[in-house]
């Protein structure tokens, strides 16, 4: 569905290619020095930057040319005016509109009376910003200024093809230093997330994003999003084509909408609607962790991990397995939503005691859910709790709600649920749908619910069974040189919560 | 010498500090040595007042002109006329006169188990509370430990246990004049092990039955049973006032729990201690049937108007606290 085709390369072009792949930062102070070719930069690889065309003189020629439509987007406090926060932002043709990510701009969307924006460019001159619209699930947003731009940044209605290992370069202001820009490679799309995002292999720092992303011809291949924590220099765009559908819709609206926050509402609300019935329109797939079968999706988007604990000490073992998304929508600072995770436990006893056993698990299923009444955003938890069979297994299930406070009709469900088959094992699941309809929560709360059940002799084992089916091939590159048998224990170390991992660049 | 008159030096409370027997009439009281009564009291004179048989037959007290003279419910008497129940205060002492013929109240009934004192109950309160504690470290038991560890945990036990009734007995022995330390073991070993088996009974009533009430609200049963305990202590200090205990701890255990539903009230919006119960028994113990699920869906779906209730409200108060969050501490140069 994506409108960018990519080549699929071989994974070993994907490795020289990023091993290769250098990094030129121009900043605004160097500008002044263009006369003087500044070798200096780049001095440490003479025989590289030598031979063919300098690999300085594209960034340059770009930087040159674009630096006047280039401008950095702060957001500060109407009540002092300090800045808050800063992002970069670019004019679009010679029009007055610039395109930034939402995330740059979402106090002013969520808060206006708290925040107002400016913008700076390159010379150093300031003007107001007008925010025109947002697009939440792809995270750009279209701002109006008073000035217009010098027709560098085109946006031609059928965009050409990138290739993998093809240079592309960021422009930004990273970390309010100054602007600069960054050079690096395409390298395909990447699906993990809501839309598809293209990979791009180069320095994306906080401060560029919603900065612009361009071929060596000059045309917008992207905005700047985010980089990945725990990677280097993996770092993420929004295709040029989400930018040319909100272009499309902001330019037909003639006022900028007074409420942002019911827009922001809609939009999360039409994409939880897609997401539940891609869900639900099919029965879920299962594994199986021990006598059980359970549901486990995987997906581009969801993925799954497996770990288990079987400390000699311990009276119990357990194996898991956790499956969640690598990326979730940011609303604000405070609100991130749209994601599900769910973990499975399977917790066996070593002894032969009922009573003490129950007490084992009692300690794994209490104090799961949290509750907070005086949230901002969120109201406390609604709580229903029951001892229910689906008709395979008897299950203690506790279903609980949170409604959002600034967006009508959005809910967080929280899943518990426990079974003991027999008097020493035990099952437990935790669910977590976020930024659903109470409707669609309701549904993949009684799917999930349905889905687990008595191990039958078709079911497909779990992960945990087969831990060398749980690499990672974001970690593989990583684990290249580890041996065999220690590679499955590093995969799992490096199963740390999803939502550290990815770095929204502001 | 046959003594005619009692005059007793008595304490705030009633209680008879001093007898003085004496023979004949008037009797003399005062701080001077020349008197019948001697009152080691700064606030008495040296001749205080005088014990007369006054006109009618009866006894009467004179006041000898005193700076802080007699006092008879809360008045100032030149003179007060004394039945054996007239008790007057010279200075800060409190006095009564009786005369031998004085007619004493019917004996109580005594309603001390005095067969339930002294090592009997001490070995038994120990002997359970070691078998609780041992209990509770084998059930909450999820590493393999050394054995040592529950000779640690039944000696941490007994040692609370036995300061804990120690200061019973103290208390006990200040009031009452005997320690009765043995009961007070056994009173504070039987409040534990009550509290920890009707912890068990609660569980299974709440998995067995879906009688969840008594999970939810398991601190008013823990409130009521240490209130029960403290009932008992008091009661072994003061049998003869032990229905004036019961009504006190009542009240005292209404105010702990209507304090504790406050507190969850403010604290979590809710009355219940628990968002959910914890507790899970094997499914053998289950005695009611299993709900469906449609109608735990259903159930659920009824929360849905709470929460939108629920959402709207306590907005205008946080809409202050939303400035604070961008003080200059907080915000951020990227």
């Amino acid at each position: 569905m994506s409108l960018i085709k990519t080549s699929t390369g071989g994974k070993g072009s994907f490795k020289n290619l990023s091993a290769c792949a250098s990094l030129v930062m121009l900043g605004l102070w160097f500008s002044a020095s263009i006369a003087q070719p500044s070798t200096s930069t780049i001095s440490e690889s003479p025989d590289v930057s030598q031979s063919a065309a300098p690999p300085s003189s594209t960034a340059q020629t770009l930087y040159a040319a674009a630096s006047k439509d280039l401008l950095q987007l702060r957001i500060l406090l109407k009540n002092g005016r300090s800045q808050s926060s800063t992002g970069s932002g670019f004019l679009i043709g010679t029009g007055d509109l610039v395109v930034t990510n939402y995330h740059v701009v979402s106090r002013l969307a969520l808060e206006p009376e708290t925040y107002t924006g400016e913008y700076v460019d390159t010379d150093g001159r300031r003007g107001s910003i007008e925010l025109i619209a947002v697009d939440v699930l792809r995270d750009l947003a279209v701002v109006r200024v008073d000035r217009h731009g010098h027709d560098f940044f085109k946006l031609p209605e059928t965009l050409t093809q990138l290739h993998q290992g093809q240079n592309l370069y960021s422009l930004g202001n990273p970390l309010d230093l100054g602007f600069a820009i960054s050079e690096g490679t395409y390298n395909g799309i990447s699906s993990r997330g809501f839309s598809d995002q293209l990979m791009f292999t180069g320095a994306l720092n906080p401060g560029m994003s919603g900065g612009p992303n361009i071929t060596a011809q000059g045309e917008v291949a992207g905005v700047n999003v985010s980089h990945r924590r725990d990677g280097e220099l993996v770092s993420f765009l929004v295709p040029a084509h989400y930018v040319q559908q909100l272009l499309d819709s902001a330019r037909e609206q003639n006022q900028a909408p007074e409420d942002f926050k019911s827009i922001i509402g809609e939009q999360l609300l039409m994409h939880q609607q897609i997401m539940a019935d891609h869900l639900l329109n099919e029965p879920l797939p299962s594994k199986t962790l021990g006598n059980y079968k359970i549901p486990v999706r995987e997906s581009e988007q969801l993925r799954c991990w497996g770990s288990s604990d079987t400390n000699p000490k311990s009276t119990y073992t357990t194996h898991a397995i956790q499956c969640g998304m690598e990326s979730v929508i940011y609303v604000s600072d405070n609100v991130r939503t749209g994601s599900l995770s769910f973990n499975h436990q399977l917790i066996n006893s070593k002894e032969n005691h009922a009573l003490r056993f129950s007490r084992v698990a009692s300690n794994f299923f209490r104090g799961q859910i949290w509750s907070y009444h005086k949230g901002e955003e969120h109201t406390g938890q609604q709580c229903t709790e029951e001892f229910i069979t689906n008709g395979d297994l008897p299950l203690r299930a506790v279903l609980c709600a949170t409604a959002y406070r600034k967006f009508e009709g959005l809910y967080n469900f929280t899943l518990l649920t426990i079974t003991m088959n027999g008097e020493l094992t035990a099952l437990k699941s935790l669910y977590n749908i976020d930024g659903v309809s109470y409707e669609n929560g309701l549904k993949i709360a009684q799917g999930f619910l349905q889905a687990v059940g008595h191990k039958t002799d078709a079911d497909e084992p779990a992960l945990i069974t087969t831990p060398e089916s749980n690499l990672n091939p974001a970690t593989g590159d990583n684990e290249a040189g580890v041996e065999g048998s220690d590679s499955d224990n590093r995969a799992r170390q490096t199963d740390i919560p999803q939502e550290s991992t990815e770095v929204i660049t502001e | 010498m046959n003594p005619q008159y009692f005059v007793e030096i008595l304490s705030r409370a009633g209680d008879v500090l001093e007898r003085h027997p004496v023979a004949a009439l008037p009797i003399r009281i005062g701080r001077a040595y020349d008197n019948h009564i001697i009152v080691s009291d700064p606030h008495v004179a040296a001749h205080h007042a005088r014990v007369d048989q006054a006109q009618n037959g009866g006894l009467i007290l004179r006041d000898l002109d005193t700076r802080n003279g007699l006092v008879y419910k809360r008045k100032r008497l030149r003179e007060v006329a004394l039945d054996g129940d007239t008790i007057v205060r010279l200075g800060h002492t409190s006095l009564r006169v009786r005369a031998r013929n004085h007619a004493v109240a019917a004996e109580l009934a005594d309603s001390t188990n005095h067969l339930w004192e002294g090592w009997l109950p001490a070995m038994i309160g120990l002997l359970l509370m070691a078998a609780q504690a041992l209990f509770s470290q084998w059930l909450g038991q999820t590493q393999k430990v050394e054995p040592l560890t529950y000779l640690v945990q039944v000696a941490t036990q007994l040692g609370i246990l036995l300061l804990w009734s120690g200061a019973w007995a103290l208390t006990n022995r200040l009031f009452s004049g005997q320690a009765r330390f043995g009961r007070h073991v056994f009173i504070a070993a039987g409040g534990m092990v009550v509290s920890e088996a009707w912890y068990l009974v609660s569980i299974y009533l709440a998995n067995a039955f879906s009688l969840e009430f008594f999970t939810r609200y398991n601190n008013h049963f823990d409130i009521a049973i240490f209130a029960t305990m403290l009932f008992f202590h008091l009661a072994t200090i003061s049998p003869r006032h032990s229905k004036r205990i019961f009504l006190i701890m009542f009240l005292l255990a209404l105010v702990g729990s209507c304090l504790s539903l406050v507190n969850n009230y403010q604290r979590h919006d809710r009355l219940v201690n628990e968002l959910y119960m914890g507790e899970i028994l094997p499914p053998s113990v289950r005695q009611s049937r299993d709900y469906s699920l449609d109608e735990f869906i259903n159930s659920a779906r009824k929360l849905q108007p709470k929460l939108d209730k629920t959402r709207t409200e306590n907005m205008s108060e946080n809409q202050g606290a939303g400035l604070l969050d961008v003080l200059p501490g907080q915000s951020s140069e990227n």
